[in-house]
């Protein structure tokens, strides 16, 4: 029966949007596609890893891998970034990717270069039953935990002042500049928030799908997928985008299966031939 | 004069590493010692090292030192045959053991081949191919071909499951996953036709979420289902599926020495399966009982899937080389070939025609078991690989 298979896709695609709406603000506000999101999400498993041991606790954790994950981007961004945003785009780019290569080596030099598995949390190692089926319990977490995600940032970016100045600097850099916004600021704290949102990716998929070196690579490609069909800037966008990719290998699995690695880029394609901003994207680049 | 005698001296000293060195048997060694099959060749890697080690305080063979320098090779062809050819060029090994999975064992057999350098295939590569229409002279394989293991697995649940109707599979989609499967569900419906296959499901190798394909595999109510995921891709697979309720709803089975990885992995997270594996460790033979002490020692983890053959080739080698009286590559072929050597699991034949050990097999199920923190495989059928090889003939080996 299908109800499996929807539930699966509609947690992958609560990872994938955890990431891709990190990216998507990225790029929204920043100008910036940061290739380096898959590392953080990435330090996110594996911060995650490290403070379950060290806490004894997963939810502690939960609570602290993304915020440790967000204070590094910040970092990064303050000491290395920001003085390439009037630079053309392939220094950015550059940079981005340089981080990539080191923190995967960096990983394998903290943490070796075996799977890491991280253990669920006790009240949710079991099962649900929902209309006779068997569902992982941690998965309903997920699956709940997106549209939790996603309503925090619809509140955030539409009803507080910081929100509506974050969407005002996207729109016009130079005008929210001139109107005294602090713009530097604001991209700072746009970069932490979309890193915070990645290392959480990382901290809920890591008792799923371990930590390992490279996992960041693997789910960057998928969501850039999703960003492209959702529509690069736009946060609903990359909800949409996410729901479609994720459903799209649930059900490819069971329809498709000797095919379904090759149906998010065919997607892709789609979209590329048909809409190319996106369903949901602005109009140009 | 003095100085004179001092040069000598000097001399003498300086070359003597070198005269040592010549004597020093050395054995390359390749496993997995990073990434998802690490799980089981850094234990591999471990048992080749204790077995060594014993060997050394034994005495040696013939007198020498025996040297062991271990390297990763990734479970990928390329990785291992470069490492396998820097073994034998660079650091002059004497003999190459190891690679974890069919591909880079098939890489190392190629290499050992070309530079004509006894190769004793010890990881768990069990493609066909290496003891059939691959098999070439310098390469042995201690641990089991295929076959062996599912022409077991199928004779054991055509007879212990009378009720079951329907089979499936879930298996990584490259050669060993197919070869394993196609093998099985032939050997299956040979015995019992009245069975139905109603899924094969393969998974890309790569991917590390499986929860599609357990999906996607539930969906199609099998009965029983055969998969041969190994090392830590077999743990991780458990574990996903566990909360999906396979094995409540069908009798898994975890093939040719993948359950003792997933029980000594999961403890008591480990759920009801069935299984086959090369090696009892809880046989009471000398050699058996010098490796679990050591393993478990090293490890705190009894020797799971080919831990047992990785331990014995060394000693397997040492068996040859004494036999020989040398370590000259002809006279050890020739010393191996035939012959019967003592291992862990009892006496074993490494078969002529086609460089292949006729070992073990076990089949059972996992329970738990009181005296240790992990369950272990119990019911145990014992099957002499040998009656379920196919002959030489059949294999396509021709041994150039």
């Amino acid at each position: 029966m299908i109800l499996i298979q929807f539930l699966n896709g509609l947690s992958a695609a609560m990872l994938l949007f955890l990431l891709a709406s990190g990216l998507t603000l990225i790029f929204g506000v920043l100008g910036v596609i940061n290739f380096a999101h898959g590392s953080l999400y990435m330090l996110g498993a594996y911060f995650s890893y490290s403070l379950v041991l060290f806490f004894g606790n997963y939810w502690l954790s939960l609570l602290v891998a993304p915020v440790v994950v967000a204070i590094f981007a910040g970092l990064i961004e303050l000491a290395f970034l920001r003085r390439l945003y009037l630079r053309a785009h392939e220094f950015q780019l550059l940079l981005l990717y340089s981080f990539v290569l080191i923190l995967d080596d960096v990983v394998k030099a903290l943490w070796g270069t075996e799977l890491k598995l991280v253990p669920k949390p006790e009240a949710l190692a079991g099962s649900v039953e929902i209309l006779g089926r068997t569902f992982p319990a941690y998965t309903m977490l997920i699956i709940v935990l997106g549209p939790a995600v996603a309503l925090v940032l619809w509140y955030i970016l539409n009803r507080t002042r910081i929100g509506k100045q974050v969407v005002a600097a996207s729109l016009d850099r130079e005008a929210a500049n001139a109107l005294g916004m602090n713009v530097p600021f604001l991209f700072t704290a746009v970069f932490v928030f979309g890193a915070w949102l990645g290392g959480l990716g990382g901290a809920v998929a890591a008792p799923l799908r371990a930590a390992s070196p490279g996992m960041g690579m693997e789910i960057m490609i998928m969501s850039f997928a999703v960003v492209i069909v959702g529509g690069l800037g736009n946060i609903w966008g990359a909800l949409i985008g996410s729901l479609v990719i994720g459903e799209v290998l649930a059900f490819g699995t069971l329809i498709v299966p000797k095919m379904v690695v090759l149906l998010p880029f065919a997607f892709m394609i789609l979209i590329f031939l048909w809409k190319p901003q996106g369903l949901l994207g602005k109009g140009g680049g | 004069m003095f100085k004179r005698i001092f040069l000598v001296l000097a001399l003498i000293v300086l070359l003597s590493p070198q005269v040592f060195a010549a004597d020093t048997v050395k054995i390359g060694c390749l496993y997995a010692l990073s990434g998802p099959f690490g799980v089981l060749g850094v234990d591999l890697a471990k048992a080749a090292k204790i077995a060594v080690d014993q060997i050394n305080e034994d005495g040696g063979i013939l007198g020498r030192k025996v040297e062991i320098l271990i390297r990763d090779d990734e479970t990928s062809p390329s990785t291992a045959a470069r490492a396998a050819r820097k073994l034998v060029l660079e650091d002059k090994v004497n003999f190459l053991v190891g690679a974890n999975g069919s591909p880079a064992g098939m890489s190392v057999a190629e290499v050992a081949n070309r530079f004509k350098t006894i190769y004793l295939s010890s990881g768990g590569a069990m493609t066909e191919a290496m003891t059939g229409k691959d098999c070439n002279r310098y390469t042995f394989r201690i641990n089991h071909s295929g076959v062996q293991f599912y022409r077991s697995d199928a004779a054991y649940v055509a007879s212990a499951f009378p009720d079951i109707k329907t089979v499936g599979g879930i298996n990584p989609d490259y050669s060993y996953g197919h070869e394993m499967w196609d093998g099985f569900t032939k050997e299956l419906l040979r015995r019992r036709p009245d069975i139905k296959i109603v899924g094969d499901v393969f998974v890309p190798m790569n991917e590390k979420d499986y929860t599609n394909y357990i999906a996607t595999l539930i969906d199609k109510k099998p009965d029983l289902v055969y998969c041969v995921f190994w090392s830590g891709e077999g743990v991780a697979f458990v574990k996903q599926a566990k909360p999906y309720g396979l094995f409540d709803k069908t009798k898994f089975f975890l093939a040719a020495a993948s359950i003792g990885t997933s029980m000594t992995s999961l403890g008591n997270e480990m759920v009801r399966m069935w299984g086959s594996e090369p090696h009892n460790w809880e046989l009471d033979t000398p050699m058996n009982k010098r490796l679990v002490a050591a393993f478990m020692k090293e490890t705190g983890k009894p020797p799971h899937a080919f831990v047992a053959q990785a331990y014995a080739t060394p000693f397997i080698l040492k068996q040859a080389i004494e036999k020989a009286k040398s370590p000259d590559p002809d006279k050890v072929i020739a010393a191996l070939e035939g012959s019967t050597f003592d291992t862990p699991w009892g006496k074993t034949l490494i078969r002529e025609g086609d460089h292949q050990a006729m070992g073990k097999v076990f089949v059972g199920v996992a329970k738990p078991n009181p005296k240790y923190s992990f369950w272990t495989l119990q019911d145990l059928k014992t099957i002499n690989a040998e009656s379920v090889t196919p002959d030489v003939s059949q294999t396509g080996c021709v041994m150039k």
